[in-house]
């Protein structure tokens, strides 16, 4: 049987109606969890456990995967209406969706939003059916070392995201890598910056520096304007069919973005937080004319997106053939595979080869169902940006305290978020980027990690090792690409500098 | 940020902003400064990320201090921010960020004085969560905010209120949301004891 042959048998597995509304139950919860600031994937798989037992394995992959899938769709309500990210790969589309919703284009916004994240499932999905068959030699060929070198990378990203302030932004990504490095140090037995405090022996959570860092100064902002999200007090007419073609018409941008996400994804242990950003600032590197990017370009909100739902995609690689979590809900996933009876590893590949293309489709229908039910409800969410500020504002800031709340239930989550909202809202009026704060936070733990240990396995030989080299290049063509290119550009040619004469 | 735009910046909102900078930045160099020495006393493994990081973040602090330090004396002498271009940092009109309206004036330090009337409802949330737990304390806060910051009609803040439950409701009983406890009632409404209180 081959490979087309298995794919369309597999097709037919997941188009039975119970596992349909298996799968649609998964998205719908996924959709509901994506709106709620600070509620991630992880919360939902986890309620869905005790439910799989006993279950049809297709109808309870469906079930996670409908889940996983949407999360990163409906996760840009809140990112562009409210400026406040609804999950860690949401972070990178608030710098501009947000812009653009202060500027009466939250339909915009949203239609360029999903039509790419639409985009960025499929590629994802068509990446894994490919990668079913390939991604074995990939994932072996990546040690530690290569890990390391993508972490550098990430964190070169600061340099292009810093917009025009360079020094500030590298400060910026500093203080952002010293606060990731409190609590328990990976590389030894002790802890780190936690002043007797018990709160900080697991570090910070993630999820209070994104939400206070940028939820916090926009809220206040808006209050301290006493205007709606959208300045105007307007919404732009028609703008979800603009931004749907404005996604479609940007076809380069969405592939190289849900490649970055499928690569990134494929790789575990760093995914999730840190794909939006690399592909924001892979994005603004490409562009022609950079100068909107954090200002409202829409770019910025569909390169994030795509890359985010690709990344979904890839990360089952490692999960389904490696049993190697590259996240928290990729874990509770596999923990679902086993209560379905499911043996992750090679298995998956020969024994399971159904299941695994049940997968896949799984993504390919949640990605679009999901992305239908957006558009649709996008009209009238859109409208939220026309309320006056003071009207919403309360409410969101209950929703954050709640929000904070989740991540560890103490009450250091409340006065954290507190203290790192001020921090934010004095960094967005003394002009210091935040974007490198939150790239910076997130690298540092695998910075640390991989670098102990690829010192105490190889060395200094890792530096030679052929993928540390291409990864290396690859970071100096993102960074000073664009410089060169200038250069080039302004060289005159000898006609010109004959006419000059 | 274009030209055109900046006239609205005037140079006191200018030397504001680098004055708010300057403390920020003083701040963060005393961080990496209590992060270095801290450091000192890590073991070598647990020691050397954080060494490299706070002496890179001390070090770039200290140059983007010196050189707001230099655009204050530049703006003191009556330079304008575009015309003072700084080799680290580029013209000050960059880095004000596009979003803060200079004509409501919380731009630099005043920033301060206009946050604060916010940050202390933010307080007023917090103080009340600690008291009466998550959903009583949302209740009473939104009702107070929006009466007296948005002076909104009862029924609009009644509309809000289940509003609150609805999604505070959603979040705790299907979705297995914490909500923080108070001192005198639950973070949740507690269905059990109030059906039994109602005699159902």
């Amino acid at each position: 049987m081959d490979i087309f042959e298995a794919g369309l048998n597999a097709l037919g597995v997941v188009l039975t109606f119970e596992r349909l509304a298996y799968m649609m139950l998964g998205v719908a919860i996924g959709l509901l969890l994506g709106v709620l600031p600070g509620l991630g994937g992880i919360v939902g798989v986890s309620l869905l456990l005790p439910f799989l037992y006993g279950m049809d394995p297709v109808s309870g992959v469906g079930l996670m995967v409908g889940l996983l899938a949407v999360g990163a769709t409906s996760d840009v309500f809140p990112a562009i209406m409210v400026g406040v990210p609804g999950s860690a790969g949401g972070q990178a589309t608030v710098v501009d969706g947000y812009p653009l919703a202060r500027a009466g284009q939250a339909e915009r916004a949203l239609g360029a939003t999903f039509t790419a994240s639409l985009l960025g499932g499929l590629i994802g999905a068509f990446s894994l059916f490919i990668l079913i068959f390939l991604g074995r030699p990939l994932i072996n060929a990546l040690q530690t070392p290569e890990l390391l070198m993508l972490c550098v990378l990430g964190l070169c990203m600061v340099a292009v995201l810093s917009q025009g302030a360079l020094v500030a932004g590298l400060v910026a990504g500093l203080f952002g890598m010293l606060l990731g490095l409190v609590g328990t140090a990976p590389a030894a037995a002790g802890y780190r910056y936690i002043e007797d405090t018990v709160y900080l022996r697991q570090g910070i959570p993630l999820t209070i520096v994104a939400i206070s860092v940028f939820a916090i100064p926009e809220i206040l902002q808006m209050l301290i304007e006493g205007k709606s999200i959208s300045r105007s007090g307007r919404l732009e007419g028609g703008g979800l069919l603009k931004g749907m073609r404005e996604a479609l018409g940007h076809k380069m941008l969405i592939l190289r973005s849900s490649i970055i996400g499928t690569v990134i994804g494929v790789l575990p242990g760093l995914g999730g937080a840190v794909v939006d950003w690399i592909a924001y600032a892979v994005a603004k590197r490409a562009a022609k004319d950079s100068s909107q990017f954090g200002k409202g370009d829409i770019r910025g909100v569909m390169a994030p997106e795509a890359a985010n739902n690709a990344d979904k995609c890839g990360a089952m690689v490692p999960t389904l053939f490696f049993g190697i979590p590259g996240s928290g809900t990729t874990a509770v996933i596999l923990v679902g595979f086993s209560i379905l009876g499911l043996q992750v590893g090679p298995d998956m590949l020969d024994k399971h080869l159904d299941i695994t293309l049940a997968t896949v489709w799984t993504l390919v229908i949640a990605n679009v169902a999901a992305v239908i039910v957006c558009l649709l409800a996008s009209k009238w969410i859109a409208r939220v940006s026309v309320i006056p500020g003071r009207w919403l504002a309360g409410f969101l800031l209950v929703l954050l305290v709640a929000a904070a709340w989740q991540t560890t239930n103490q009450w250091g989550d409340i006065w954290l978020f507190l203290v790192l909202g001020a921090v934010g809202y004095f960094m967005k009026h003394a002009g210091i980027p935040r974007p490198p704060v939150i790239i910076g936070f997130v690298l540092s733990a695998a910075t640390e990690r991989y670098l102990h240990v690829t010192t105490s396995l190889y060395g200094y030989d890792w530096l030679m090792r052929p993928g540390v080299i291409s990864i290396g290049l690859l970071t100096i063509a993102l960074l000073f690409g664009p410089v060169i290119r200038n250069a080039i550009k302004r060289k005159p040619t000898t006609k010109e500098r004959v006419e000059n004469v | 940020m274009s030209e055109t735009q900046l006239p609205t910046i005037d140079a006191k909102t200018e030397r504001s902003v680098v004055r708010l900078r300057q403390i920020f930045t003083t701040a963060l160099l005393l961080l990496f400064t209590y992060g270095f020495l801290e450091a000192r006393g890590y073991s070598p493994d647990a020691g050397r990320l954080p060494m490299v990081v706070s002496t890179a973040g001390a070090l770039f602090a200290l140059i983007m201090l010196l050189g707001d330090l230099r655009l204050s004396a530049e703006l003191r002498r009556g330079a304008t921010a575009t015309q003072i271009h700084s080799p680290t940092e580029g013209a000050l009109s960059d880095v004000v960020p596009e979003d803060v309206q200079p004509e409501k004036e919380a731009l630099g330090l005043a920033c301060i004085a206009a946050g604060m009337r916010w940050f202390a409802w933010i307080a007023v949330l917090t103080a009340l969560v600690a008291l009466f737990g998550m959903l009583l304390a949302s209740l009473v806060f939104v009702a107070a905010f929006l009466k007296i910051e948005a002076k909104a009609s009862w029924r609009a803040i009644a509309i809000s209120m289940i509003g609150i439950v609805v999604v505070l409701g959603f979040g705790s009983y299907l979705v297995g949301m914490n909500l923080p406890d108070g001192l005198f009632f639950d973070g949740r409404l507690d269905i059990d004891m109030l059906a039994r209180t109602i005699g159902l």
